[in-house]
């Protein structure tokens, strides 16, 4: 056996090493995995939330009680808004989200002090302008932080398609700074798109420059190949982690609290079942143009169904059991667990072993196809 | 078909079309150490109209560059090109038909989407469309294939559609950069037939090939060698070179290729071939003798030089053949006569939906035969030997490989053989050095094993000074060489090649053979599949493979005499090859 396996590991040894020189002496490919972290970094860093800051407030105040005051207060307190105008009735403050003069509004019922008093908790309703949807919600989340304070409850309204919202109370982000969650979260996200363009790329471009049947006349089975092609992949995700857990704190000041070695295990796994899911498509695809826009049709739904672009809690019923088997969304929990919160292993593992499920279920489907299709 | 072409004006009479003087050509390195490249330096020569000049030379030895230059696509460095008395810079591109390399099809499109898309670019009229796609699709045979993805045509058919699209508009210059290459035979004659219907009386062709079979067709050749204008005149001329230098003997069959290979290393030779029985050498000068053969008991006959005789004189470099250390690096497989063959074919069959590719193919290949796969592109040659080593799998029957059965063992079939595909297949991005220890690495070598194996192999092939380039930079024929030391790493007991020499020149196809015969001479079981006849003649014993079904099977001169059996038929093995597959499709048309 041991010279049976040492002849395996040293054909995997083989294997990986020429996949990885593939990927990195690949011009485009290089550029493709060191750019665009850094463009991504910079962009949702910089650009994407500074519509959240320096906003304008609308209220309508029926209340004029202790709660109030002290909403009131928070509001003109906080560096986020730059101005809060007073409307006279709910329909003004409806004219004024519709002229765009405030993004959100809160109305503060007539009984909100004397309930909130009474141990009750009141209740505030929160006008949100759907329009600007991403924007709102980061500002409902703001609103929702000042209102809780005072005792009450946020029942937030986005105005266009009116839809009830609620929103997870932020314990570990006092300042309700919103780059904290959107930071470890990029982690996530933007180790989807690298690996799975590596991972989907791969047998498509052996199959595309002819290499492929040198591979299939190698003394190889599907299984080695398929793991050789996993190194690449591991490298990229494990990289572009590193280089995150180090810039985010750097550049945007967002704690990172936890356990590197616990992010790295979690990383790994992540980017298994990612690198499973990528071979999958690579097996089906003819070429890498087929290859990318598998990719495509897999990775948008990955990112949209992981609670980073909208709250998984405002997604219908059966869709819920997609986001369960979603390691994105997992890798999201842990990342923002990992920087904010210092989540303990036994947590991390709550959400590993999703993406260690969904890894071999990967795999094995990749294995098969590619055994299927090995002709 | 047609009336016969009226005969060509002699050289130097009627317009010239190409006029060509000191042209030169540069390119940069293509990077990553790769040196600067001298396509073309100081070429000139004039074509005139209704004459078809061959464009001959070894791999890199600028045909396509000159052809580029030609037709407009590459501005010349230094010197004068003029095409219909215009320099090419101010050149109607509508007057001529240029059929790249390897054809300009749209594979997804259908044969008749890519006549009419060719006939729209060219300008054809609207009115003139149908009469002129029709004509075409008559003469290429294409007509039962029009709605045929591009993709899916057998290389002949292709090869065939790619010359009918470039020349769609009748354009009254062709230039065609190899439009016979992996093609077989009988397609060979079919687009030869094809280019001079199309052609009109007064149009000139240049055709660029490192097949020299099309050289002889020629009224001219042009003998490219590292940019540089070897010769240029009549095919007979070239032929002239090497008078007075050729020389056959009559050799057993069983003795040989050892003749030959011992003919070649020896100095005074400069190439080499079997032919009817007879070893054929070609010498380096008047005054040489051609080498004793310890075992003929015939003496040596003077021949009459042909073109390929002219040519080898022509680029001889003045070294002889060494030894194969690629070869000598083999263990000696010893092998009795009745040992089990290395490879065997039981009833092989493959179907795909209701195509059949193959039907019911067997045969047997002893250790130390070299066993040749022949037949006209699309024949199922190809899916043969893909399901031998494993890449297809048979829908009936089976196949061994050195006693491993491919459906049950495939893994330990793949470590016993070795393989070079038609299409260069390693990594373009990686270097010789990279490449290399990867295949070593996948065949389970590591450590010093692994170092001393790569090291063998880039001692054996030459590859050392291209150690550290990317194998995507390299000329064709290193390319191949680089296959082949990929193939033979693990000294394996069976040798898979398709088409090892397909598109490449003569000098390196000698240089090929040299290994191929020196590998079966150690008790390997080489199975190969070719278009090139003389390669065929180096055989063993060949299969002739035509429509799914094998026609013929044994030596090269059994196969002669079975066609001349069936039709009366030339004496060369290319004659027989083309009749035995008549002959089957005779038999077709009478049963229907």
């Amino acid at each position: 056996m041991s010279r049976q396996g040492s002849n395996r590991l040293s054909r995997l040894a083989a294997l990986a090493l020429k996949e990885l020189k593939v990927v990195l002496l690949d011009r485009r490919a290089r550029t493709t995995l060191v750019i665009s972290p850094i463009v991504q970094l910079l962009l949702f860093g910089f650009a994407t939330t500074l519509e959240v800051k320096s906003i304008a407030i609308g209220l309508v105040d029926r209340d004029g009680g202790r709660a109030a005051q002290e909403i009131v207060a928070a509001l003109d307190g906080s560096p986020n808004i730059r101005e809060l105008r007073v409307y006279p009735s709910e329909r003004a403050l409806g004219d004024g989200l519709a002229r765009r003069e405030v993004i959100a509004g809160l109305i503060l019922p007539q009984r909100l002090s004397a309930d909130v008093a009474a141990g009750r908790g009141g209740e505030v309703l929160a006008l949100l302008d759907g329009r600007r949807t991403n924007a709102a919600q980061i500002v409902g989340g703001y609103l929702e932080r000042i209102v809780a304070r005072a005792g009450a409850e946020l029942r937030p309204r986005l105005r266009g398609p009116p839809q009830p919202q609620a929103i997870a109370r932020n314990w570990f982000n006092p300042n309700l700074d919103y780059l904290w969650f959107t930071m470890p979260a990029m982690i996530a996200v933007i180790t989807a798109v690298l690996v799975l363009s590596v991972s989907a790329q791969s047998v498509a471009r052996e199959r595309e420059f002819g290499t492929y049947d040198e591979l299939m006349i190698l003394p190889l089975t599907p299984a080695e190949i398929l793991l050789g092609k996993v190194a690449p992949a591991f490298v990229v995700g494990v990289a572009n982690c590193l280089f995150y857990t180090a810039a985010i704190p750097l550049l945007y000041g967002v704690p990172f609290t936890g356990s590197l070695a616990l992010l790295l295990v979690a990383i790994v796994v992540y980017s298994m079942s990612l690198v499973g899911l990528g071979l999958m498509i690579s097996t089906l695809a003819g070429n890498q143009q087929q290859a990318f826009l598998g990719m495509f049709f897999v990775t948008v739904p990955l990112i949209l169904l992981s609670g980073y672009a909208a709250p998984v809690d405002n997604m219908p019923e059966w869709l819920q059991p997609l986001v369960a088997v979603n390691p994105t969304y997992h890798m999201i929990v842990v990342s923002n667990g990992i920087f904010l919160k210092d989540l303990p292993a036994d947590l991390v593992l709550k959400h590993l072993l999703p993406m260690l499920g969904a890894a071999v279920a990967t795999f094995t489907m990749a294995w098969a196809l590619f055994r299927a299709r090995s002709e | 078909m047609t009336d016969p072409p009226p005969a060509p004006p002699a050289s130097g009479r009627g317009e010239a079309v190409l006029h060509l003087e000191g042209v030169a050509k540069r390119f940069a390195s293509p990077g990553r150490g790769a040196p600067a490249i001298d396509a073309l330096n100081g070429v000139g020569f004039t074509l005139r109209e209704g004459r078809i000049m061959g464009l001959v030379g070894p791999d890199a030895a600028g045909k396509t560059t000159l052809l580029r230059v030609c037709a407009g696509l590459v501005a010349a460095d230094a010197g004068e090109v003029d095409v219909f008395g215009a320099p090419a810079a101010r050149l109607d591109r509508g007057l001529i038909g240029y059929m790249p390399q390897a054809g300009a099809l749209y594979a997804e499109l259908s044969v008749e989407q890519n006549l009419s898309l060719y006939a729209k670019l060219r300008g054809l009229r609207r009115d003139e469309w149908d009469e002129r796609i029709g004509h075409l699709l008559d003469l290429t045979g294409l007509a039962p294939f029009t709605r045929r993805a591009a993709g899916r045509l057998s290389g002949g058919m292709r090869q065939k559609l790619a010359l009918a699209c470039a020349v769609v508009a009748a354009p009254p210059l062709m230039l065609l950069d190899e439009p016979s290459v992996g093609v077989d035979p009988l397609s060979r004659r079919e687009i030869w037939r094809l280019a001079r219907d199309l052609a009109g009386p007064e149009t000139a062709i240049v055709w660029a090939t490192s097949v020299l079979e099309d050289a002889e067709q020629c009224d001219e050749v042009l003998v490219l060698h590292e940019g540089r204008r070897e010769y240029f005149g009549e095919p007979a001329g070239l032929a002239g070179f090497a008078a007075g230098r050729v020389w056959s003997l009559p050799v057993p069959a069983a003795q040989r290729r050892g003749a030959l290979r011992a003919a070649l290393e020896h100095p005074a030779t400069i190439a080499g071939r079997i032919e009817g029985g007879e070893v054929r050498l070609t010498l380096r000068s008047l005054a040489d003798q051609p080498p004793k053969l310890a075992l003929a008991k015939a003496s040596w006959r003077e021949r009459r030089p042909q073109v390929h005789d002219g040519f080898a004189w022509v680029l001889d470099d003045g070294s002889a053949l060494r030894p194969s250390t690629v070869a000598a690096a083999f263990p000696e497989i010893a092998h009795e006569a009745d040992a089990p063959p290395a490879i065997e074919a039981v009833g092989l069959g493959k179907r795909y939906g209701d195509f059949t590719a193959v039907h019911d193919v067997s045969f047997a290949v002893a250790p130390g035969e070299v066993f040749g796969l022949l037949g006209p592109n699309g024949a199922g040659k190809s899916t043969t030997f893909r399901m031998l080593c494993g890449l297809a799998r048979p829908t009936s029957g089976h196949g061994r490989v050195a006693g491993h059965d491919l459906t049950t063992a495939a893994a330990e079939a793949r470590q016993a053989l070795g393989y070079m595909p038609q299409k260069f297949s390693l990594y373009a991005d990686l270097t010789v050095a990279a490449n290399l220890r990867f295949v070593a690495g996948a065949y389970g070598l590591a450590g010093a094993c692994l170092r001393e194996a790569v090291e063998r192999a880039v001692e054996n092939l030459a590859l050392g000074e291209f150690w550290r380039l990317p194998a995507g930079t390299l000329p064709l024929g290193v390319k191949q060489r680089l296959a082949l030391a990929a193939a033979v790493m693990h000294a394996p007991g069976v040798l898979f090649l398709d088409e090892p020499t397909s598109g490449v020149d003569p000098i390196v196809r000698r240089e090929f053979w040299h290994h191929i015969t020196g590998i079966a001479d150690r008790g390997v079981a080489v199975l190969v599949t070719t278009h090139f006849m003389d390669e065929a003649e180096m055989c063993d014993r060949l299969l002739l493979i035509s429509r799914a079904e094998t026609i013929a099977q044994g030596t090269p001169e059994e196969l002669k005499q079975q066609a001349l059996a069936v039709r009366s038929a030339g004496a060369t093995l290319e004659d027989a090859f083309v009749a035995l597959i008549a002959a089957q499709r005779e038999r077709a048309r009478e049963a229907a």
